[in-house]
């Protein structure tokens, strides 16, 4: 019937959902596809009702004008067939409209489930081909630190290795006969030194590559300890390193006993030791400074406290260094990540001590944050949660630090 | 080899230094130590250093700029330079080359007076 031209250029009328009221297909013709009908409201020319009825009419004016001028007059069963005729076409004709809408709308849903299904594969391939990008990214990302990680440990063994090897051979090779013994001595001690070094660094990057493989957090049937007894060895430990940087390290252990915590002395140990040993790194010794008229002479102190803050036990090591850059301080607890202005004064430093904190207080359900003003200072802060005395454990103390819960 | 010639370290480990200055001074050389580029390279330019031995990782920027910059300059072009390094990596062995680096030094590779032997056949 011609049709399917009025249904391509009647694109910019019936939109889906469009219904023209008026329309006699739109209201005679069944189903969904009157509420889709296009055909309506087209040039007249286009219109199926239209058609129908000039066709209708030019058949009734067509049969009464032969019959008139075969019969010379309109006779009864004439007009009757007549009627019969145009209902019976009618009757027809909407059924091959029906049939042409019907055809055409189903054409349009397989367009669009076509096109649908187009799109969709389109959108999974896309997923897909940005998921393995993401993961090769991933991996490359992957393999970059490793590499990096090998590239800054092996810079940060061979260090001290290349003293150590190279004050033995001088000493050896007898470059050091001559030498004063006090002198012989300080070159001994800078290749103890820098074994120690060494073996921290190793730990260091062992223990890094630990916690980077396996997450570590500890067992609930670890024994209870008094944080202050754990921050006291570490002070301890420190007292050598701060003697020998000449800033002051200070530190009073709570009269009366706090809470007590669940976890590893020996790793909460490890963990305060390295916020100590970073504060008196990025400390300097005296510091010039500026006050409103004058410049005056400022002395590094270091400050370690322990005390209870709500449901938590909260270590703060507090110093008056460098400080750290706000736009870094996020970054420091990230594995090798330093900060600009700590690589520009100390070149010793893998970036590894914060990352191992994290790790450390993160197993023991714990936080740690910096706070931090560049040039004027850091604390650093460990959290961690107050041992339930309900979550009694009957495990024997192990070390002299580690106490069941008594009470 | 006459006992005057200068060296200049550039390095930013202090007990490298003090082990490389006491067996250079020890063989007869003057040691000139930088402990940064940007010192090092004002040193090159005033002291006019016979040899220079470069560590490749140094505080702020790499060795390799700072061997850049020296091979850039007039004045400090003609100095020969030792890198010296913790760092065997092959590109950055091939890029010193390229740039004019005379050799490429593992410092645990070798001992201080392997070192002054080296240098004495750059400078004899
Ligand atoms: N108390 C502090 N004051 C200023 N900056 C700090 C302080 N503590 C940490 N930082 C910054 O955080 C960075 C990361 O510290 P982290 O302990 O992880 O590594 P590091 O001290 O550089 O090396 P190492 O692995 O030997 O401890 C440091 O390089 C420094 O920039
Ligand atoms: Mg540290």
């Amino acid at each position: 019937m011609g049709t399917n031209q009025g249904a391509q250029t009647g694109k910019e009328l019936g939109c889906a959902g469009y219904i023209n009221k008026n329309c006699w297909l739109a209201n005679n013709v069944n189903g969904p596809p009157t509420k889709r009908c296009r055909y309506c409201e087209l040039a007249f020319k286009k219109c199926l009702f239209a058609r129908f009825l000039l066709i209708s009419s030019i058949l009734v004016v067509a049969l009464l004008l032969t019959s008139f001028l075969i019969e010379r007059k309109i006779s009864e069963p004439l007009v009757i067939s007549l009627f019969v005729l145009i209902i019976v076409y009618g009757y027809y004709f909407d059924r091959s409209t029906e049939s042409i809408i019907v055809a055409n709308f189903s054409e349009r849903k397989a367009k669009k489930a076509f096109i649908e299904l187009t799109e969709t594969l389109k959108q999974k391939v896309s997923d897909q081909t940005k998921d393995i990008k993401e993961k090769n990214k991933h991996l490359q990302k992957m393999l970059r630190t490793q590499s990096e990680f090998l590239d800054i440990s092996s810079h940060q063994l061979r260090t001290p290795v290349s003293v150590i090897k190279g004050v033995i051979s001088m000493i050896l090779d007898g470059d050091m006969d001559d030498l004063p013994k006090a002198k012989q001595r300080e070159f001994l001690q800078g290749v103890r030194d820098k074994s120690t070094k060494l073996e921290m660094i190793i730990n260091d990057i062992l223990c890094a590559s630990e916690f980077d493989a396996n997450k570590f957090s500890i067992k609930t049937d670890s024994l209870v300890i008094h944080m202050e007894d754990v921050v006291d060895e570490a002070v301890k430990n420190s007292r050598l390193e701060a003697k020998q940087r000449e800033i002051d390290l200070r530190w009073q252990k709570p009269k009366r006993p706090l809470p007590m915590i669940r976890g590893e002395a020996k790793y909460l140990e490890q963990a305060v030791y390295n916020l100590i040993s970073n504060a008196l790194k990025y400390t300097p010794s005296t510091a010039m400074v500026k006050e409103a008229r004058a410049t005056r002479q400022q002395k590094g102190v270091v400050r370690v406290t322990v005390k209870k803050e709500r449901e938590n036990i909260i270590v703060c090591v507090s110093d008056n260094g460098i400080g750290i850059p706000k736009e870094e301080i996020g970054k420091l607890f990230h594995k090798f990540a330093r900060a600009e202005n700590a690589t520009a004064m100390y070149t010793d430093g893998s970036g590894l001590g914060l990352f191992i904190v994290k790790a450390i207080v993160e197993g023991h359900y714990g936080k740690v944050w910096a706070e931090s003003e560049l040039k004027k200072g850091t604390n650093i802060y460990i959290s961690l949660p107050i041992a339930r005395p309900d979550k009694q454990v009957n495990a024997l103390p192990k070390s002299n630090q580690s106490v069941p819960v008594t009470h | 080899m006459t006992n005057t010639c200068k060296i200049l370290l550039i390095e930013d480990d202090q007990d490298q230094i003090n082990m490389y200055r006491f067996k250079f001074e020890k063989e007869g050389f003057v040691l000139i130590s930088a402990r940064n580029g940007g010192e090092g390279i004002t040193a090159a330019r005033s002291e006019k250093p016979d040899i220079i031995l470069l560590d490749l990782i140094l505080v702020n920027e790499s060795g390799v700029e700072v061997l850049k910059k020296l091979k850039s300059d007039d004045v400090t072009r003609d100095i020969p330079v030792i890198m010296l390094t913790n760092l065997a990596k092959k590109e950055m062995k091939l890029q010193s080359e390229r740039l004019g680096a005379v050799d490429f030094i593992v410092k645990t590779q070798i001992t201080p007076s392997d070192l002054v032997r080296r240098v004495n056949q750059e400078l004899g």
